[in-house]
């Protein structure tokens, strides 16, 4: 009768793991619970191990073969449709195309990614999206549905290592570098760091937790990054670098309030060459790939996180400055006489300020937010900047307001408005410089 | 005179037969190194006729010889990975494992240190280096030296699961070839600390210690409450057969269990 029992109990074992293929794995806890009650055999539980670890390689989770190096995948994606409404007015008359011009987009982007966990804390991964710009990952609906624009590219493919669970080198509480392609690791807003801009080189962080105080935490960020190839043989055509650095300070009163200040410096290695990789030389133009040079920027991001009506919280804010505004005028075209003025009004400086409640994680989450940003002729680089805001000129000042809404935990729905007018009209660079932008976008997102 | 012939010649195809009586068994040094040796000669005794090859060089090629066919029996001293096993399957082998005996790893440290016991935490923080020295342990202040099997090594990947939550070992770790190089590396360094098996463990200059307050023994491995135990198997392709069986057979039996004793295994009866 025991024996019968036994038996029946194993079968239930193996047939209930076998039936869920996707729990097969995590049934080693349930044998070895009957054989310590003296059920199950240890010889019966390992035949019975044996038969689940034989149906595990049948599913297709079993067949997939990785690399010993590889602790965990994270396969993920996203995709979105957009429609945009944009209406830009020009400083002076122009051609009906260009001066009051109204403009509908309609617009899809895909990401498909692959992050892999290695072992001795290492880990890799690339992501494949629409798009050739580097700050955009949209694509155009429309000619008759062809497929141009529709080809991937690589996004990110990058190695990094990440150390928080013991203290690195003995000098630190977390340490983190990545190589490549990568995400930028900086306390900045998106208004400066446009979110689809991933940089190429390498970024560093070192962090203290509770440094003196519980809950004061102090990090140091760089970031030493590739910004264009040139021809060396070619006078002054240098190859350009940008280099960060941030040092953080944030303190946590508890786990949903904190505030941080993260000065930062930005710096383009490149002197007044004009070498862009597309000849152009302006300060202005969407999706620009310019390399200008002249940027010595001194920003101060800073943030206060808290929760109210049981919603997250955040006021955030950054000033910058740009010491070198008036040579990047002046090397953009912008003529001596005009910059002397311009100067004398200051055209070095950018600032926003911001203020966002909630968050979209899963079904019925909204968030919304407000922010007002200002950004002077010479103050920063539109290779940086949030591409969308003001069709991404300079000399702009204006509002961007944005809500979003869950309608699952995977699809969300949300709304942008942008607004933004010349800050000075008497800079002359050219017929191109926006008077008004506005601009509305309509998104629908799902991941996977 | 052809009576004659005729009985020579099935006397000689006889007398082949026997000694044509090889067994192939490959895999886990753990088991290679002694114990199947040991089990093996006296087998033999036995069974006179009975040839053994015997290649221990890792469970992972134990595993692969049963994959391939290349071996009657495949020794680990681990269990097969998944992907180990759909690899089998795909040759249309059918691997079985069947407990050898078990094994136990047991902590030693240095004579000369005072410690004597420690919670399963603080095993796990010494072999991935969240502890680096003896003085955050309740031992006296010295850098600790930790000994481990090498990579290709089944204990190697048993330990981290075992003791370490399948963390990563410090990367401070020595690599060693086997438990006497662990326990000769430990019993000349006062600072070192490693795992052996229990027929390593009666070493000059080095000793167990308590685990949780249980130290490793053949009642504490099988009635399961030291904690660094596992099983060791032979692999075969399906239900073993002829020789092999009979060789499995005799390890289950008396004879074997007294080998397995002598060499520092428990044995399954």
């Amino acid at each position: 009768m025991k024996k019968t029992f036994k038996k029946m109990t194993a079968m239930a074992v193996a047939f209930a793991a076998m039936t869920f293929a996707a729990v097969a794995q995590d049934s080693g806890a349930l044998v070895e619970a009957l054989v310590k009650k003296g059920i199950l055999s240890d010889q019966e539980a390992e035949e019975i191990r044996a038969d689940l670890t034989k149906e595990f390689g049948q599913t297709s989770a079993g067949k997939i073969n990785l690399s010993s190096a590889v602790t965990q995948l994270k396969i993920y994606g996203d995709a979105r449709v957009r429609y945009q409404w944009e209406n830009k007015q020009d400083q002076t008359a122009g051609t009906a195309s260009t001066n009051n011009a109204d403009r509908s987009r309609y617009r899809y982007r895909v990401r498909l990614g692959a992050e892999y966990s290695l072992t001795d804390k290492f880990k890799t991964g690339i992501q494949l999206e629409t798009a050739l710009a580097s700050d955009s990952t949209n694509a155009n609906f429309g000619n008759y549905w062809d497929k141009q624009g529709d080809q991937a590219n690589l996004g990110l493919v990058y190695l990094e290592y990440d150390d928080t669970s013991s203290a690195p080198f003995g000098i630190a509480d977390s340490f983190n570098v990545r190589l490549g392609k990568h995400k930028q690791p900086f306390l900045i807003s998106q208004a400066w760091w446009d979110s689809d801009l991933n940089p190429e080189g390498i970024s560093e962080q070192i962090g203290w937790k509770d440094v003196g105080l519980k809950g004061l935490n102090f990090t140091l960020r760089g970031g030493q990054y590739v910004i264009t190839e040139e021809n060396n043989s070619v006078a002054n055509t240098d190859d350009a670098f940008l280099f960060v650095g941030q040092s953080e300070v944030n303190y946590k009163f508890n786990s949903k309030t904190s505030v941080a200040v993260a000065p930062m410096f930005i710096y383009e290695s490149q002197g007044t060459s004009l070498s862009g990789e597309n000849g152009v030389s302006t300060f202005d133009n969407e999706n620009s790939v310019t390399t200008i040079g002249n940027l010595a920027v001194i920003a101060v991001p800073a943030e206060v996180k808290w929760n109210m009506f049981n919603l997250p919280n955040k006021v955030y804010a950054t000033y910058g400055f740009n010491f070198e505004g008036n040579k990047r005028l002046k090397d953009a075209g912008v003529s001596s006489a005009t910059v002397a003025q311009l100067a004398k009004k200051g055209q070095n400086s950018f600032w926003n300020v911001g203020y966002e409640i909630g968050e979209n994680k899963k079904k019925g989450d909204w968030k919304a937010g407000l922010e007002y940003r200002w950004v002077e002729a010479g103050a920063y680089t539109t290779n940086l900047s949030d591409s969308d805001f003001a069709k991404n000129e300079q000399n702009q000042q204006g509002v961007v307001a944005v809500v979003a809404y869950n309608f699952t935990d995977f699809l969300t729905g949300s709304a942008t408005w942008m607004h933004s007018n010349d800050i000075d009209k008497g800079i002359d660079a050219g017929s191109s410089d926006a008077a008004t932008v506005d601009l509305v976008q309509l998104d629908v997102s799902w991941k996977f | 005179m052809k009576k004659l012939f005729t009985l020579s010649l099935a006397a000689l195809m006889t007398l082949s037969l026997i000694q044509a009586e090889k067994l192939v068994i490959k895999g886990s040094d753990t088991l290679g190194a002694k114990l199947v040796p040991l089990l093996a000669e006296s087998f033999k005794a036995a069974n006179p006729g009975t040839t053994f090859e015997i290649a221990a060089e890792g469970s992972t090629t134990g595993i692969a010889a049963i994959t391939d066919g290349t071996a009657d029996i495949g020794m680990s001293s681990r269990r097969a990975k998944p992907t180990e096993m759909s690899a089998a399957t795909a040759k249309g082998v059918n691997m079985k494992p069947t407990i050898v005996a078990y094994d136990a790893m047991g902590v030693v440290v240095n004579a000369a240190n005072p410690i004597t016991s420690l919670t399963k935490k603080q095993v796990e923080q010494i072999f991935t280096g969240d502890v680096t020295d003896w003085s955050a342990v309740g031992g006296k202040a010295g850098v600790i030296s930790i000994y481990t099997r090498n990579t290709s090594s089944g204990t190697y990947s048993d330990w981290k699961e075992l003791a370490m939550k399948k963390r990563d070992y410090a990367p401070s770790s020595q690599k060693m070839a086997g438990h006497e190089q662990i326990a000769a590396e430990v019993s000349k360094n006062v600072n070192g600390i490693g795992y052996v098996g229990l027929a390593y463990m009666d070493v000059k200059g080095m000793k167990v210690i308590s685990v949780d307050g249980v130290k490793p023994s053949a009642e504490t491995v099988k009635n399961k409450t030291f904690p660094y135990s596992r099983p060791t198997f032979f692999y075969t392709n399906g239900d073993a057969q002829g020789l092999a069986a009979k060789f499995i057979e005799f390890a289950h039996s008396a004879a074997g269990s007294k080998i397995m004793h002598q060499v520092g295994f428990v044995p399954v009866k």
